[in-house]
């Protein structure tokens, strides 16, 4: 062996104490009187044990935060070049910025007294907008805490949606750059948010999700009657509006998700949000097993539930933490897992399937569905793989208008219900609005008092006169969950609860200890079919309460012209959901005809049973 | 399976400029870079400076990070290297590190005496930070950051044995600089 791989050797070994260097020296005696001072001098070089201060981390953070938003911030301002140096300050500076932009506009309030004044109502390309800015700026530099700048970040992006709603009234060209702007100033109240200590965020968080269900009610409007060409940049804004909600959400819940810098511009921040179910087998070190499926670096304010318990978590894997913003659990045992998110692809060997920013072992019994679609997937965990026994899809959340929360309180008098959302209580009108049960059964608004509590969507919500309006609610309620004196007569419901009943006896009398295996898949077959009938009365059900819907719209469409317009455009956006559901048949069906023997024997034997509503079964849910 | 989002995805996040795929590289690698330029300036307030410097410049470079199959943290290594160049370039009219080190060499002392010296750990120091090229390349990425034989390989674009070589003939230089015998 060479001398220099002898020392190596020795070097490795010492260092990682495997032996000492006496040892290293007894093995090679020949060379011994060499190597000692040559390892001698190499056991003295180690690094210092210094290790960078708490306060220098936070600093060097902050002044990293403000090294990237700097470019973001410039283009936001593109066009604005007359007062374009006219920017935030870096903190250290901040005091004699504002003494500069402080005596610029002094000297524009002396040169004219009213111009200031009169650019608080320009729009951007008009003469006095950077006026406006610049007084914006100003307030930004002289703000001295970071609850102070978030909340004036929060306030700008809203009024750029209101200036952008304003040019889209008077029929002027949108402007893109205030559009883009929405995002970066939310950007930028999410990053000052993010420096507050978590306990002291709550109430930012709430403004956060407020200013951002505002951005999207008004920009969805916008959008409504934006000509063609204006449509790219508002869908933009609108995506890092809802974005910019999920993250108010998961920062609801769990403040330290700031900490990882999500973006509002970040287009993959939507599918690194999940939902999981399943029983919690072990939590140890950060890393959680759930029902098999490990999550590492977990991070829960809300500390660990009991092992063995059921868990139902939400969270966001954004970088190389998990972050859960939710978590429910209760005593019950159940192999199932279930999980809920975007399909983001599968990694190059097709080996792993990333849903909601989750990584999970390839399904066997299913191809990979169409990427960035919502999908749910229900099934167990063995040997690392999953094993799918229900499988639901649809459309991903982009360009739609969405609000979601928890359903807080109903005053029938005014026909409203209140909405918390991440916080931040919405007040909504629902008295023109389509009201459903999560089994797409229709619900009055008397129904939903003793629903408060419940998980609530509100789709398609608009402002009027002052007044936020929906038209369509969706509440977390299923029929048998609600008062029995308002439950409608539904006789295929309840044949399906006979059903469920039949096959849960039937697992109840088989031999629990020796078919145990034979009893899951059963339960499994059973909560298939099941499911493709509840889709099928799903689907009917839904296809009434469209024609209803349609009628009453057409009803209000005398006084309401938009809603015509709005009418069209759901026509299209039907057509639109109909190709994807098309395609999503053809997956389906692939699935049903591939690998899954038992499902296909289950299905042309529902076939046999009722042609007729073979068609349905090829929906989504098998 | 499980959760795993490899460095290769963050780096490759951040060359798209993704914000918090950078900043989450920023809380793996700040400690190593702090380390290794601490070691080089020995000063608390420069080695901060300096660690804060060498992120945000990588941030307005990060388009421009080309995987060559070194470790990642080598590209922030470099950036680092080349500040602490200019940081000693620009303190040129202070007493430079090597005068200092001059004058510790010429206090007189018995070869026994500047032998025990030289065998704490900040003398060590000294007179790693006089090696030259890749003689000192090594024996940093070696010993400092912590870097195998194959990684800092692929840095230095040689063989491991190459390595090893130069690492061997670094310690003799150290040897020679610190008087030591025995």
């Amino acid at each position: 062996m060479k001398k220099e791989d002898i020392i190596a050797n020795c070097i490795d070994e010492i260092q990682a104490g495997k032996c000492t260097l006496e040892d290293c020296l007894a093995r090679y005696p020949s060379l011994s009187d060499e190597l000692r001072p040559l390892l001698k001098i190499a056991m003295g070089i180690q690094p210092e044990a210094a290790t960078p201060s708490p306060q220098f981390r936070q600093r060097a953070r902050i002044r990293l935060l403000q090294a990237m938003q700097a470019p973001a911030a410039n283009r936001g301002r593109a066009g604005l070049d007359i007062f374009g140096w006219l920017k935030p300050p870096a903190p250290g500076r901040r005091l004699s910025y504002a003494l500069i932009v402080a005596t610029v506009v002094w000297a524009l309030i002396v040169a004219g007294g009213t111009t200031v004044h009169a650019s608080q109502d320009s729009l951007p390309d008009d003469t006095l907008y950077p006026v406006k800015t610049a007084v914006e700026n100003l307030r930004l530099a002289v703000a001295r805490t970071p609850e102070a700048r978030a909340s004036l970040h929060l306030e700008l992006a809203e009024r750029r949606v209101q200036e952008v709603a304003a040019q889209s009234s008077l029929g002027r060209t949108m402007s893109t750059s205030a559009l883009e702007e929405v995002a970066v100033q939310t950007d930028a109240a999410i990053r000052e948010i993010g420096s507050i200590p978590p306990e002291d965020s709550k109430a930012l968080v709430g403004e956060l999700s407020k200013s951002t269900v505002n951005q999207q009610v008004a920009l969805g409007q916008i959008s409504e009657a934006a000509p063609e060409a204006a449509q790219q940049a508002l869908q933009q804004a609108l995506d890092a509006a809802r974005r910019g909600n999920l993250i108010a959400k998961v920062a609801h819940g769990n403040p330290a998700c700031l900490s990882s810098l999500p973006s509002v511009s970040d287009e993959k921040l939507e599918a690194a949000y999940f939902e999981l179910e399943g029983t919690l087998l072990s939590a140890e070190g950060g890393t959680w097993n759930v029902g098999g499926l490990l999550l590492k670096n977990v991070n829960s304010p809300q500390g660990t539930p009991p092992i063995g318990s059921r868990v139902d978590i939400e969270g966001l894997a954004q970088a190389d933490e998990i972050f859960i913003s939710k978590i429910e659990y209760e005593e019950e045992i159940d192999d199932q897992v279930r999980i809920e998110g975007v399909f983001g692809g599968t990694s190059s060997d097709g080996t792993v399937w990333y849903v909601g920013g989750l990584s999970i072992g390839q399904p066997q019994n299913i191809i990979p569905p169409p990427q960035g679609k919502q999908v749910e997937l229900v099934g167990i965990i063995q040997n690392g793989a999953f094993i799918v026994s229900k499988v639901a899809t649809e459309e991903a959340k982009k360009g739609r208008v969405e609000i979601s929360g928890v359903l807080v309180g109903v005053n029938v008098d005014e026909s409203t219900i209140a909405v918390e959302v991440a916080g931040a209580q919405v007040t909504i009108n629902i008295s023109k609005a389509v009201i459903k049960g999560a089994d797409g059964q229709p619900l009055t608004l008397l129904d939903l008092e003793p629903l408060v509590g419940r998980d609530t969507k509100v789709a398609h919500p608009y402002v009027k006169d002052g007044l936020l309006y929906a038209k369509e609610v969706y509440v977390d309620v299923e029929q048998e969950a609600r008062p029995a004196d308002e439950e409608r007569d539904d006789e295929e419901d309840k044949d399906k609860g006979k059903q469920k009943e039949e096959g849960e006896d039937e697992e109840q009398e088989e031999d629990k200890v020796k078919d145990k295996g034979k009893d899951k898949d059963r339960g499994k077959d059973n909560g298939v079919d099941e499911d493709q009938e509840q889709a099928d009365d799903e689907e009917q059900q839904e296809e009434k309460d469209n024609a209803k819907g349609e009628s009453d719209d057409e009803g209000q469409a005398d006084d309401e012209e938009q809603h015509q317009n709005q009418d069209k455009d759901e026509n299209q956006q039907q057509e639109q959901d109909a190709e994807e559901e098309r395609n999503t048949r053809r997956w389906w069906n692939w699935w049903q005809h591939h690998d899954n023997d038992e499902e296909l024997n289950d299905n042309e034997e529902d076939e046999a049973k009722g042609k007729d509503k073979g068609k349905d079964k090829e929906k989504g849910k098998p | 399976m499980h959760v795993q989002q490899s460095q290769d995805w963050l780096i490759q996040r951040a060359v798209e400029r993704d914000q918090a795929a950078f900043a989450t590289l920023y809380d793996s690698y700040m400690d190593r870079v702090y380390r290794h330029v601490y070691y080089r300036v020995s000063n608390q307030i420069d080695a901060e400076d300096i660690t804060q410097e060498v992120f945000i410049r990588a941030w307005k470079a990060i388009n421009k990070y080309k995987r060559t199959g070194a470790p990642f943290v080598t590209w922030l290594l470099a950036i680092a290297h080349n500040l602490i160049v200019d940081h000693y370039r620009a303190r040129k009219n202070l007493v430079s590190l090597e005068e200092a080190e001059a004058s510790n060499q010429t206090a007189e002392a018995s070869p026994e005496a500047m032998a025990e010296a030289s065998l704490t750990k900040d003398y060590v120091r000294r007179a790693v930070l006089k090696l030259k090229g890749e003689k000192q390349k090594v024996i940093l990425m070696r010993f400092i950051d912590g870097l195998s034989y194959g990684e800092i390989a692929k840095v230095l674009n040689k063989s491991e044995g190459a390595v090893r070589v130069i690492q061997c003939r670094a310690l003799n230089d150290l040897r020679h600089m610190l008087m030591w015998s025995e």
